[in-house]
Formats: structure tokens, sequence, C-alpha cells
């Protein structure tokens, strides 16, 4: 695996700084490929999850409340930006505090599928952020990746690669 | 060492253009609001469990108030209001802030009275100050003032 970690102008801010990531050869961000995913079937849904992310950036920061916690491996960071019961789409991210997060790809979440266990893309989509939640806490502990002193952004080696998968 | 390297998306920038701004202040409003609650109910000590408990609520439906989806009615702003005795909605006609502003002009003149040998005052407040709401609050302030410039 090969990330590259981009901080999204547009929606980052002085309460918090919101990254995502280019995914292998990708030419644009996982957060992008979910909006062109579901641009056309849910378009009022998506323009209310950029918002919601731009007033993170700019006003309120990353607050716990804002997310659904505890979707990933025990203290990896994996979240859930909180969805309505109504809603239909749920995007996955990591947080990191207040001042940071990675925000990545998601998908349909039926009504019918209480687990992400049982929808294949929403499972897809939730292991890759674990796994870059896992490369980032490794590049870190190498010293080749850490926060700067504020906690409002990334600083070091932004291209992180996995060795195991070279 | 790697710079932060800044990306424009060009779908985020079409959607920002397109959504109608009503939504967006709406949204805005929404999270704001969650997020005066939580840091209230945070600097009362309360966890959201406590907070459930006395609002007689379910903790997840908590969680959805906090969340910034959710659409209060004005009942539960009430209620929410004076558990945690925080002010989320001014209902007032006259903003705090002007209130405020009232209180000083009128301290700085009483206090000019006093101190200022042959100061006449330029308005005279002191009717005003058991007409208005903001003498309730000004009143104290300006007597203390008094108090400290008398002494």
């Amino acid at each position: 695996m090969r990330i590259q970690l981009v901080k999204i102008e547009q929606l980052s801010g002085k309460q918090a700084s919101i990254y995502s990531v280019v995914y292998n050869d990708d030419q644009i961000t996982l957060f992008d490929k979910f909006l062109n995913e579901y641009i056309i079937s849910f378009k009022s849904e998506l323009s209310s999850i950029v918002v919601r992310l731009k007033v993170i950036g700019k006003k309120t920061g990353a607050r716990e409340s804002f997310f659904k916690l505890d979707e990933g491996d025990l203290g990896d960071g994996v979240c859930a930006l909180f969805d309505d019961p109504k809603k239909n789409l749920r995007l996955y991210c990591v947080r990191y505090g207040t001042s940071l997060i990675i925000i990545g790809s998601g998908g349909h979440k039926p009504k019918t599928v209480r687990a992400l266990q049982e929808d294949p893309k929403l499972l897809k989509e939730n292991l890759i952020m674990r796994e870059i939640s896992k490369l980032i806490k490794d590049k870190m502990e190498e010293k080749s990746l850490s926060f700067s002193e504020d906690y409002y952004e990334f600083e070091g080696t932004l291209d992180l690669n996995n060795k195991d998968n070279e | 060492m790697s710079k932060i390297k800044p990306y424009f998306s060009d779908t985020i920038d079409s959607i920002l253009k397109e959504i109608d701004p009503e939504v967006e202040k709406r949204i805005e409003f929404r999270m704001q609001l969650a997020a005066k609650i939580d840091k209230a109910r945070i600097k009362m000590g309360l966890s959201k469990k406590q907070f459930a408990e006395k609002l007689s609520k379910s903790p997840s439906e908590i969680s959805k108030w906090l969340s910034g989806t959710h659409n209060f009615t004005s009942d539960t702003i009430f209620v929410i209001q004076r558990l945690l005795k925080v002010e989320l909605i001014n209902v007032e006609d006259r903003p705090k802030e002007e209130i405020w502003h009232f209180s000083m002009q009128v301290a700085q003149e009483e206090l000019k009275s006093i101190i200022t040998p042959g100061f006449t005052r330029q308005n005279d407040f002191s009717n005003l100050f058991y007409k208005s709401t903001a003498s309730k609050i000004s009143t104290p302030e300006i007597y203390n003032h008094k108090i400290v410039a008398e002494s």
C-alpha cells in the first residue's frame, strides 16, 4: 500500500485540519472518489456532509460528539461521521483529537444493514481506513512522520509506503 | 521533510458553490448549537450517561442531540438551558451585548461625576435604572464603582 497525505484547503480552517489520502496509483483522494461515486444518487446528502466537514474545519473543530467512534480496531481512531439513521451514506474517518482528521471513503448504508461486516463495500472502505491508521502509527513510531507542535498538521514524509506490500 | 501538500478538489468546489447559503447556515447553526450544549455539559462535569439520566432520555438520543444533526424544539432547548445553566438562545428584546455597553456607559458617567470636580453628566440615566432590564444587571456594579471611588 502506498498513500499520500494531502490537506484539503477548502474544508480546513482555524479549528481543524481536514486531510484525505491519495491511495496507491489514484489521481484523486479517497474522499473525492466517494463524492464522485454518490453525487448523482445522493447529492443533497453529500452536500450536507461537505458543509459539515467545512464547519468542523472552520468553526467547531472535530468534536468527539460529531462522530461515531470505535469503528475500527482498538485505539486506532477510525470512526464515521455521525449519520442520522434516516440517511443513506456513511463516511469513514481517522480522528486525531479535535484538530486533525483524515477523511476517507464510505458507502451506501442500506436500511437492512446493521453491522458493517454485512456490507462488502462498507467493510472494504472501513478496512482501508484501518490500514491507513496503522501505517501512520508505524511511520510515527519510526519517526519519519509526526504531528506539528500544535497538533494541527502532519510533518515529515507524507508519502507513506507499507514495506510489507512492496 | 515534505511540506504539507495543499489539495484543491474541483468536486468539493462545485458542491460548495451550488449549495443554498440558507441550508449551509442552518447546518452550521445546528452544529454550533450542539457544540455549545456539549461544552456546557462538560463544564458541568456531566458524562453523557448522567446528562441522559437527568433528562430522562436514552444515551442514543443524547448522541443524536450532540451530533450536530438534530433539530431541537424550543421546549427541549428550554429544558437544556435550565439543566446546564447556559443561555443557548437569547429571547430578550435587547441583546446582552447592548445591555453591557449601556451599563458601561452609565457606569462611566457615574464615575466621572464622582471623581471629576465640576463635571456635569451628559445624560441622566437615573430614571432608566428602574425601568430597563439593564438596571437589574448594572446597578450593583455601579454601586461597587461608587464605593471604590468614594473610599
